[in-house]
């Protein structure tokens, strides 16, 4: 497997800038920093024949249309990119989708120190100057401990390795990715991190203070005691106030990926450890040595004099040594979500952020408050029989285990049929836009669902039920998938509203209705459960 | 489908409950999200609730109590499948339609989390809300009712600070009212 190591030669740089994932909310720091950081290796490393990619339907299809893939590049050098990128976006997501918060919280909430050291953050024991000291030595250990893994991969002849790609509407998708490049960018996320969530002296050199999500984001936060919050704004890797930091990030990754080849191909730790220990005296070149190293006389302070520590150290006391980074990292520190601290409910925008959801979700409830003051008196009129109507719908939450608690689409339909008494004929012509929000927002156009079926009104045309069944046709190729795959299509009615606006009018509302939209069928499977609140117009004649 | 015909030959056999002037009475439910995923993957049942309503009725419009239990299957920090309950007491206002044969009804109200997974403790408070757009009433007899709701929405947070523990629920419920 050195071919594979050889391949992260070939692989070039990319426009971009950490830290933050790409997702419908951040930039693609990690992703992008690591591809520049393998970019610049290009002349130092030579290539050699690959090795071949597992024979793997889904992971072949998905090399194809790699996103930041050159047309030029091999599938064994896609095979490489995607190891790594999946390896360096794996801590914040473990695989699962960044809008689930089950799993958010299970990553990023978790109170092992360990978990937390994987981000360059302290845990939530890691109290005041001497917590500064043990986040540093335990996110170096995390980085050791991932070369190592990376290393024992190798020797181990680097089989592929099941990891968890989440994309959308397929949710999680298992991938055969390299383990040893997958672990190698575990690393490099610590290392990169361990930049964004810390305040570093002005060379960057030296980490002066250690940041703190855990006990911020729970809401339990001391800055004494706890260390500053997390900052969002560190992490936005484009900020030109953060270029300094944004360098120092690229050149380090890049001797972390030069170090770990020699550590795991060729068996010289050197590099590993000049790396991941301070800067000797006569160091020329600082990016390849003192990674994560603390204030050197503040670390000595803590272990032979710690009652002289407060006075050489860099506390909140004193602005942390007047830090340069200390404005933008004072910026969008890290809260509840919802500004919940177990205690009654206060209200930052985290509680917009629920009250979107609730409202997404249960608009239904606006709605239907609205509805009640129309008329429900039980409506009859002369018995027509055609009918035809358009409506539109919208579906923005979904209840799937390990998937993203807002799965939005929405779309509309014509439909139209003929009456038997209460029991219809229906024909329905479905169009459903699917909107993405895993790596950037996008609409995507979504399916043509084509059915018949058939409605009953119930209490004289005010309740109806219906039953469609037809096919599911994507319309665009997606990652895995081409545009034109059909599949089942299904769409219960459970019990919607029917107003009568004038004679032959009728205005709909469905507060749900479940449509079952499938194009693809075979794994991984892409559709949704739609759960829709629709709303209309039929005319019958 | 299968439900709704359930629920239309039911309505066959039963005559309209009707709208009394004033009325209360009390209902035992228990929904459940019956399918919560798509062909060959689906996952059934990963939710349970129970729970007791009472209502007071003033024609059409009705307000009450709610206390329930909800539980759902969750992960804990390994992955492992685990269990997450929480009590739920909260009000509910209802509105009566086509003669008393279908009730919509929007709930909400304050929740304690009884059983979590290693990240929460049992006794947070937290907060849910119920929609009931469409409940079927089928009249047994004088007193007993059968309500089918075939299709809800209830969102329970049971530990809203920090990162929210939080459930979608997309319910189907059968309820027993019982009527003094």
């Amino acid at each position: 497997m050195r071919a594979v190591w050889m391949a992260l030669a070939l692989l070039l740089p990319t426009t971009g800038h950490a830290y933050t994932l790409s997702t419908s909310i951040s930039d693609s720091c990690h992703e992008v920093l690591t591809a520049q950081a393998l970019g610049v290796l290009l002349q130092e490393l030579q290539s050699e024949p690959m090795n071949p990619v597992p024979n793997d339907a889904t992971l072949r299809r998905l090399l194809a249309r790699l996103p930041g893939a050159r047309p030029e590049q091999s599938e064994a050098e896609r095979y490489v990119q995607l190891s790594l990128i999946v390896g360096v976006r794996a801590p914040d997501t473990e695989g699962h989708s960044t809008l689930d918060l089950n799993a958010l919280r299970r990553v990023h909430a978790d109170p092992d120190p360990v978990g937390q050291y994987a981000h360059g953050l302290r845990g939530p024991n890691d109290d005041g100057i001497a917590g500064d000291l043990a986040a540093v030595i335990g996110t170096r250990a995390q980085i050791r401990a991932e070369v190592e893994k990376a290393r024992q991969a190798f020797e181990d002849g680097d089989r592929s390795f099941q990891a968890s790609l989440y994309l959308d509407h397929y949710g999680q998708v298992p991938i055969p990715v390299i383990k040893s490049l997958y672990h190698l960018g575990r690393a490099v996320h610590a290392l990169q991190d361990a930049h964004s969530h810390t305040l570093r002296t002005a060379d960057t050199m030296h980490i002066v203070h250690v940041m703190n999500y855990v006990d911020a984001v729970n809401g339990h936060l001391s800055e004494g005691r706890d260390g500053m919050a997390h900052s969002d704004a560190m992490d936005h890797c484009q900020r030109d106030d953060l270029a300094p930091i944004r360098e120092a990030v690229v050149a380090r990754s890049v001797a972390l990926i030069a170090a770990s080849y020699a550590a795991v191909v060729l068996g010289d730790d050197t590099l590993l450890e000049q790396g991941l220990s301070p800067c000797a005296d006569n160091a020329t070149d600082p990016t390849r040595c003192g990674w994560v190293e603390y204030l050197p006389a503040c670390e000595a302070a803590l272990n032979d004099a710690p009652e002289t520590a407060e006075a050489v150290c860099c506390t909140q006391d004193n602005d942390y040594c007047d830090n340069p980074w200390l404005p933008v990292a004072r910026e969008d520190p890290a809260g509840p979500y919802l500004g919940c601290q177990g205690a009654p409910l206060a209200g930052p925008a985290g509680w917009a952020w629920l009250a979107g959801l609730l409202l997404l979700g249960l608009r239904r409830r606006w709605l239907l408050a609205a509805l009640l003051a129309l008329p429900f008196g039980v409506q009859a009129e002369a018995p027509r029989r055609a009918f035809v109507a358009a409506e539109g719908h919208f579906a923005p939450l979904s209840d799937r285990p390990d998937f993203a608690v807002l799965d939005l689409s929405f779309g509309g339909a014509v439909r139209g049929g003929y009456a038997f008494g209460a029991w219809r004929v229906v024909g329905v012509v479905d169009r459903s836009w699917f909107v993405g929000s895993e790596f950037d927002i996008t609409v995507d156009p979504g399916v043509l669902n084509l059915g018949v079926g058939a409605e009953y009104l119930l209490f004289d045309g005010f309740i109806r039920v219906g039953l469609v069944l037809g096919t599911s046709t994507l319309l665009h190729d997606t990652l895995l998938d081409d545009a034109g795959a059909t599949g089942p299509f299904s769409e219960v009615r459970p019990g919607g509203f029917r107003w009568q606006a004038f004679e032959g009018g009728w205005i709909t509302f469905d507060p749900f209705t479940v449509a079952a939209v499938w194009p693809v069928v075979h794994k991984p499977r892409l559709g949704k459960l739609q759960r829709r609140t629709t709303a209309g117009f039929e005319y019958t004649f | 489908m299968r439900r709704v015909a359930l629920a239309l030959a039911l309505a066959g056999c039963g005559g309209a409950p009707g709208i009394p002037e004033r009325a209360h009475g009390i209902q035992a439910d228990v929904g459940s999200s019956w399918v919560s995923d798509g062909p060959g993957e689906a996952s059934y049942l990963r939710n349970v609730s129970v729970g007791a309503r009472y209502r007071y009725q003033w024609g059409r419009f009705g307000v009450g109590g709610v206390w329930g239990v909800s539980a759902w299957r969750s992960k804990d920090l390994d992955d492992k499948d685990d269990g997450i309950m929480a009590g739920l007491l909260g009000a509910e206002l209802s509105v009566l339609s086509a003669n008393g044969r279908v009730r919509s009804d929007l709930s909400g109200g304050l929740t304690r989390l009884i059983e979590g997974t290693e990240l929460d403790q049992p006794g947070p408070i937290g907060f849910f809300a119920d929609v009931r757009p469409v409940t079927y009433r089928i009249t047994l007899n004088d007193r007993w009712r059968l309500a089918l709701t075939p299709a809800s929405l209830a969102l329970v947070v049971p530990e809203p600070s920090g990162i929210p523990l939080l459930d979608v629920q997309f319910r189907g419920v059968v309820a027993v009212e019982w009527q003094p």
